[in-house]
């Protein structure tokens, strides 16, 4: 290109010019000159997006379900009013009469996770700003992964310390209602499914056992330079034994991942499979043959980690490794989807 | 021994919280929720960090 050869002779001659001492000088300035540029071009990108979310606040239409308290020609609040507008995240649901900790903190640290009772059931509740937890800006929240790892845990801490007194069953991260009626008609519609839930849970925990194996043997690569004449023969026997060796220790792997799932599952009161995590993300080198929960008595709990502990035993000596992670809130056992008819 | 137990809340993997929290509890009709398409968004998302993480604490 012309005009980079041309720049770069111009470049050549300039520090043809210099004394080696000028260099780091010229770097520190052009350093500083650099960081002015940025900075502009940053502050510029910022204001054109802050810019087009004032635009889109600006445009957005009124909630789509009619606010049941106002008449329904009163023209939409004033932005002042949207910014400052609280909303409900709901954590769980459980009975009315559970005792809760007196201590807990939202969400949103600033508003504490409170109750809101209908009849014998209770949703555990903390206010939240809708102007940050509305579908749209949850949308650009979750593209954070800080933002979602913070949310995570907060929900959980919430989870966790309620369940330390009380049972629950756990909503799904970032369920939000506007107004509190919302709640009240769930809880009325949803209430025997509720009941039958805490029936269920009373008593119980969810533990998760992640199966990991070793990696399978490497499949056997092509050998383009092992071409001799006369070796085709043992080439080929070679390459068909290291494949009969990976696939029975992929088909052991599984064996022994249904065995040890079916002997946790016996002691629990309801068990499942929830998909095996990547080895980019499970932390293990070797791959996850079986993300098991199960949900157990609390009366079973020492007789469920003795056999876990037991299987590892059993089949350390494989190269397996079990990790059991809990208790959880438990996320897996809980009704179907569920919800107000609209 | 590798059984290991690993303790509440504040450490779990985030993976293993998200596994649960994304893809499990109770989905209501709530008026806000999030939708599916976001959840599987916020995991590949997660994938991608953390194999960036990886590789750039591998020396």
């Amino acid at each position: 290109m012309a005009s980079e050869s041309h720049d770069l002779r111009r470049l050549r001659e300039a520090l043809a010019g210099l004394v080696a001492d000028d260099v780091p000088e010229l770097l520190a300035q052009a350093r500083t000159e650099a960081g002015t540029r940025v900075r502009g071009i940053l502050a510029e990108v910022m204001a054109e997006s802050m810019l087009e979310q004032a635009r889109q606040q600006a445009t957005s239409v009124a909630p789509a379900a009619p606010d049941r308290h106002k008449p329904q020609d009163q023209p939409p609040p004033p932005a002042p009013d949207d910014d400052e507008a609280l909303g409900y995240y709901v954590y769980g649901v459980l009975g009315a009469d559970a005792v809760l900790p007196p201590d807990l903190p939202g969400v949103e640290p600033s508003h504490p996770a409170t109750r809101l009772v209908v009849g014998n059931l209770s949703a555990l509740v903390s206010r939240v700003p809708l102007a940050e937890f509305n579908e749209e800006r949850l949308r650009e929240h979750l593209g954070d992964i800080a933002w979602v790892e913070t949310m995570a845990r907060r929900h959980e801490q919430v989870l966790d310390d309620a369940a330390a007194t009380a049972t629950v069953i756990p909503m799904r991260m970032c369920s939000i209602y506007r107004d509190a009626s919302g709640i009240e008609a769930m809880l009325v519609q949803e209430a025997e499914a509720m009941h039958n839930a805490l029936q269920l849970l009373n008593a119980r925990s969810e533990w998760g056992v992640k199966l990991f194996g070793l990696p399978l043997p490497e499949p056997p690569a092509a050998d383009a330079e092992d071409a001799t004449p006369g070796r085709g023969a043992a080439y080929l026997e070679q390459r068909r034994q290291a494949h009969r060796r990976r696939e029975s220790a992929a088909a052991r792997l599984s064996t022994v991942a249904e065995e040890i799932h079916a002997r946790l599952a016996a002691l629990a009161a309801r068990a499942l499979v929830i998909p095996p995590q990547r080895p980019e993300v499970s932390g293990h080198e070797g791959e996850m043959v079986l993300n098991g929960v199960y949900l157990v008595d609390d009366a079973s709990l020492a007789t469920f980690h003795e056999t876990v502990e037991a299987l590892q035993a059993e089949f350390g000596p494989e190269g397996i490794e079990l990790v059991a992670t809990g208790p959880w809130p438990p996320y897996n056992f809980v009704p179907d989807a569920i919800g107000v008819p609209a | 021994m590798s059984v290991s137990v690993e303790s509440r809340a504040r450490n779990v993997a985030l993976i293993d919280l998200l596994d649960r929290l994304l893809q499990g509890g109770v989905v209501i009709q709530g008026d806000i929720t999030l939708a599916a398409a976001d959840v599987d968004l916020v995991r590949v998302d997660l994938q991608l960090m953390v194999a960036a993480i990886d590789k750039a604490m591998k020396p």
